[in-house]
């Protein structure tokens, strides 16, 4: 009988802890949905004028590892897509499949990034960029 | 079976056994009797039960509370770097490393060594985390003694065992009794306080007394202060600007400065033994919260410097119900069932826009990344030891351990100034599962001078074919007090959760990962002389299917891409793959001992040189980073009769090692961290006046300024002025004051 209370004792003690383990940190899922269909018609257009970007642009073309990334972000219309970070996250695969391996690369860090500067100061309102890179 | 019904189908069998076996009359963990009558280290962890460390089938290290308090150790990494032969451990301030006998794999979370408290196992399984710094949670004050096992240990104990097991045995009330207050202070950095009582007393429940010790203890730090070199970092590609690396700090690119905020630690934590008859009651608990001001190649690929905000918790919860019963002549059984809860929290606050541009929102000052995880289980272990000749000459282990597992982990991305979520949860695991493990272990005394033990485990879980780890070792006393081993060993790790099954736009899910796996024999010589013990050891471990995390190349990328694995693709996309081998081998060795009268002179020397290289296909083969491949350290100490104080003198030596990021950084220079040699002066004793109050004072001095970690926005080299990487800095210097008031009724 003795033995019984006291087993029975131990086990009320592991059970109210497996009871308090149930009482942690709550790990539930978040959902966040996004509209990814919009576009700003125009910022290609707009950064081709020679008053714009133009001549950065031909900078890049006449770079042998930005040629190829640059054609493949005019094919995807990347920087036609809404936000500065759509417009990123389309160019870094046409960057990667040009053999840029780092976003610190000079190509990156010269061409793009100098597009998206000059994007900022000269196509704001196309683009849908402001100073601060940020979109709508 | 719903995971509840299983366990309470576990728990009944448990009952079922305690209330049918008779009470057992020898307790095969109250080791501190039989030790006495040995003058010999007694180990229980290396084949689960009570055995003389000469004899057991490992190269064991047992440091006792005497040691710890005599030579001012204030964490188990201290114990180990200090005190124990072949284990080292490397604190990079975001976790400690720990390595064995030249093998260390940097930020593996502790899941390459199994951790044990009271038997009671401490890695859980989202990480394989066990924390064997300030984050162990266990106040050194109630610590009996620590076995430091070297060599693979999934014979008895399943997954993790690759390195080693470390046995954390906490004191009975018989060596703990009264009430204790303790107080301790590093003048600027840290203090800890803790209060705990050691009892017996006579319940109905049982024949015996009850056996209760517990103890309470806060732990705070905050720095030093150190200052990290500035270092340009470079363009934002999302803004065109300068990167900015705090909160409030400008658009200027460089990272660096005096991080006075971001250095922190606070641990509450608690623990207790209770033994009540038959059984055994041990339960845990602790809340490690956390912060290191620098970013890192491993934990923190963006993070604010020097930001309070971001931190890392584990919170713990784990008990454990032990019943030891003896069935007839010639069999004890021992019943275990156990449960554990554990949670993490890390908050990483990034001020540099391409930190959230994988969110999809880059507008946000500052994105707040919150990785969010949990685990829980239950098992029961049934264990039966057959003595078939009631002589200790013939013991048969058979045991079973089974365990239901609960997973769960996130990462969020949010705007740290609002708290508006940026994107979906990425990385989202919820997983149950079930581990069984089986093993059978003879011991065999056919003389006094010969022993043998052979064992075997098998263990099984939803994720992985089963896997045998067998163990052969040989005992022989050549000589008086000569004792020649040697052993063979395999054991394993079950890749963890956060590598099988963490997914995320920039990580590939893991495909088919095989459990780790390492095969390793030892030689070993030990001659006792008196008070003196000598021991030299060869050992060589061949570990394969090693899990990392695999950078994808470009035409991997593409690939991937191609089958729709990867949406947007970006850099730097990763995939946990069986990488690489490892070959190690080496030697170590102990001189320990006493001397004088009445033994007031202690020493002991305990040195470790070992050779490991990291082989990949395709890679040239090179040392492992941050491990050490010549390590050690010496001690001296004397206890000055009467009510005079213990002094003592404690170093432990590390060889240049790799930089973390020395095979893929690129540095031109700079790749090694100096060698490290860090000594300790203790002084301790009672104080005069008032009876039950002693002090403890250390001081602290390490050579090396720097560890072989590299902190800071250059991870990297990518060109520029700076031809080597900036290097974590290390406290040179420390002190402390602690005060301990027995009261002993």
């Amino acid at each position: 009988m003795r033995r019984a209370l006291l087993l029975f004792m131990m086990l009320a003690v592991l059970v109210a802890g497996l009871r308090l383990l149930s009482a942690c940190l709550s790990v539930e899922q978040v959902i966040v949905e996004k509209d990814g269909s919009g576009r700003s018609v125009g910022c290609l257009l707009c950064l081709e004028k020679p008053e714009a970007c133009s001549g950065l642009i031909e900078q890049c073309k006449a770079d042998p590892r930005c040629k190829p990334a640059f054609a493949c972000i005019e094919r995807e219309a990347c920087f036609d897509l809404l936000t500065l970070d759509d417009k990123i996250n389309c160019g870094l695969p046409c960057a990667a499949d040009a053999g840029i391996q780092s976003a610190t690369d000079p190509v990156i860090t010269t061409y793009l990034v100098g597009l998206v500067a000059c994007g900022q100061q000269k196509c704001a309102t196309e683009c849908n960029l402001s100073e601060g890179g940020v979109g709508p | 079976m719903s995971t509840c019904t299983r366990l309470l189908a576990m728990l009944a069998a448990a009952a079922t056994t305690a209330l049918a076996s008779a009470p057992a009359r020898a307790d095969d963990a109250d080791t501190s009797e039989l030790e006495g009558l040995l003058n010999e280290n007694v180990v229980v962890a290396a084949s689960k039960t009570s055995e003389v460390g000469t004899t057991a089938p490992a190269t064991v290290t047992t440091v006792t509370a005497e040691d710890l308090r005599r030579y001012g150790m204030r964490t188990l990494a201290e114990a180990i770097d200090f005190l124990s032969l072949g284990a080292v451990t490397s604190d990079s301030q975001h976790v400690v490393d720990i390595g064995a006998r030249g093998v260390l794999i940097p930020n593996d979370n502790g899941d390459h060594m199994l951790l044990l408290v009271n038997g009671h196992t401490q890695n859980e399984p989202l990480f394989g985390r066990a924390s064997f710094g300030r984050g162990a949670s266990i106040p050194l004050e109630m610590v009996d003694h620590i076995e430091v096992i070297l060599g693979p240990g999934s014979v008895l104990y399943g997954s993790n065992a690759m390195l080693g097991v470390i046995n954390v045995v906490t004191k009975r009330a018989k060596d703990w009794s009264g009430v204790h207050a303790v107080g301790e202070l590093e003048p600027g950095k840290s203090w800890r306080g803790l209060v705990g009582a050691g009892v017996t007393f006579p319940t109905p429940l049982a024949d015996d007394p009850a056996d209760l010790t517990l103890g309470v203890e806060y732990y705070k730090h905050d720095g030093p202060a150190f200052f990290y070199p500035y270092r340009y970092g470079g363009i934002d590609g999302s803004t065109a600007k300068p990167y900015r690396y705090a909160r409030n700090g400008p658009e200027n690119g460089y990272w660096g400065g005096v991080a006075k905020n971001g250095y922190y630690t606070r641990l509450p934590s608690g623990f207790l033994r209770l033994g009540l008859g038959d059984f055994e009651l041990n339960v845990q608990l602790s809340s490690f919260d956390h912060s290191a001001p620098y970013r890192s190649r491993y934990t923190k690929i963006f993070q604010d410097f020097d930001d309070p905000d971001s931190h890392e918790r584990d919170r713990r919860i784990g008990i454990d119900l032990t019943h030891r019963a003896r069935l007839g002549t010639i069999a004890r059984l021992t019943s275990r069932a156990y449960a554990d809860g554990w949670d993490w929290l890390a908050d990483v606050n990034a001020s540099e826009k391409a930190a959230c541009l994988g969110a999809g929102d880059s507008s946000v000052n500052t994105c707040s990344i919150q990785g969010r995880g949990r685990s829980r289980w239950a098992g029961l272990e049934l264990r039966t030891d057959l003595d078939w000749l009631q002589t200790s000459q013939l013991v048969t282990t058979l045991g079973i351990d089974g365990r239901l597992r609960e997973i769960k982990s996130k990462v969020d991305f949010s705007d740290f100034d609002t708290g508006r979520p940026l994107q979906s949860t990425q990385g989202f695991i919820d997983r149950n599962d079930t581990l069984l493990g089986a093993y059978l272990q003879q011991t065999i005394l056919p003389t006094r001078w010969l022993s043998f033990n052979l064992g075997a485990r098998l263990d099984k879980e939803t994720r992985f074919d089963g896997v045998v780890s067998p163990r052969f070792a040989a005992a022989v006393r050549a000589w008086h007090g000569g004792t020649l081993k040697g052993s063979y060993a395999e054991a394993f790790r079950s890749p963890a959760y956060a590598e099988t099954d963490y997914t995320s736009t920039v990580q590939l899910p893991a495909g088919t990962l095989a459990p780790e796996r390492v095969r390793s024999v030892e030689v070993s010589f030990e001659q006792k002389l008196g008070a003196q013990r000598l021991l030299f050891g060869v050992f060589r471990s061949w570990w394969q299917d090693i899990v990392e995390n695999h950078i994808l190349s470009v035409p991997e990328q593409r690939e991937a891409v191609s089958r729709g694995e990867l949406g947007l693709a970006t850099f730097g996309v990763g995939q946990f793959r069986n990488v690489s081998q490892i070959d190690n081998y080496g030697l170590n060795g102990t001189f320990e001992g006493t001397a004088g009268k009445e033994q007031q002179l202690h020493y002991g020397l305990n040195a470790t040189a070992a050779i490991a290289r990291r082989d990949e296909v395709g890679a040239p083969s090179v040392p492992l980073a941050v491990a050490p491949q010549i390590f050690g350290n010496a001690r001296v100490a004397y206890d000055i009769p009467g009510d005079w104080p213990t002094v003592a003198l404690a170093t432990h030596y590390v060889g240049k090692r790799p930089i973390d990021r020395a095979y893929d950084g690129g540095w031109p220079s700079g790749t090694y961290a100096p060698a490290q040699l860090e000594t300790r002066a203790t002084v301790s004793g009672p104080l005069p006046l008032l009876r039950g109050l002693s002090y403890r004072l250390t001081a602290t001095y390490a050579l090396a300024d720097h560890g072989p970690y590299v902190v800071g926005a250059q991870q990297v080299y990518e060109g520029g002025p700076e031809p080597s990487p900036s290097l974590l800095p290390l406290d040179t210097f420390r002190t402390s004051i602690g005060l301990q008031y027995d009261f002993l009724p």
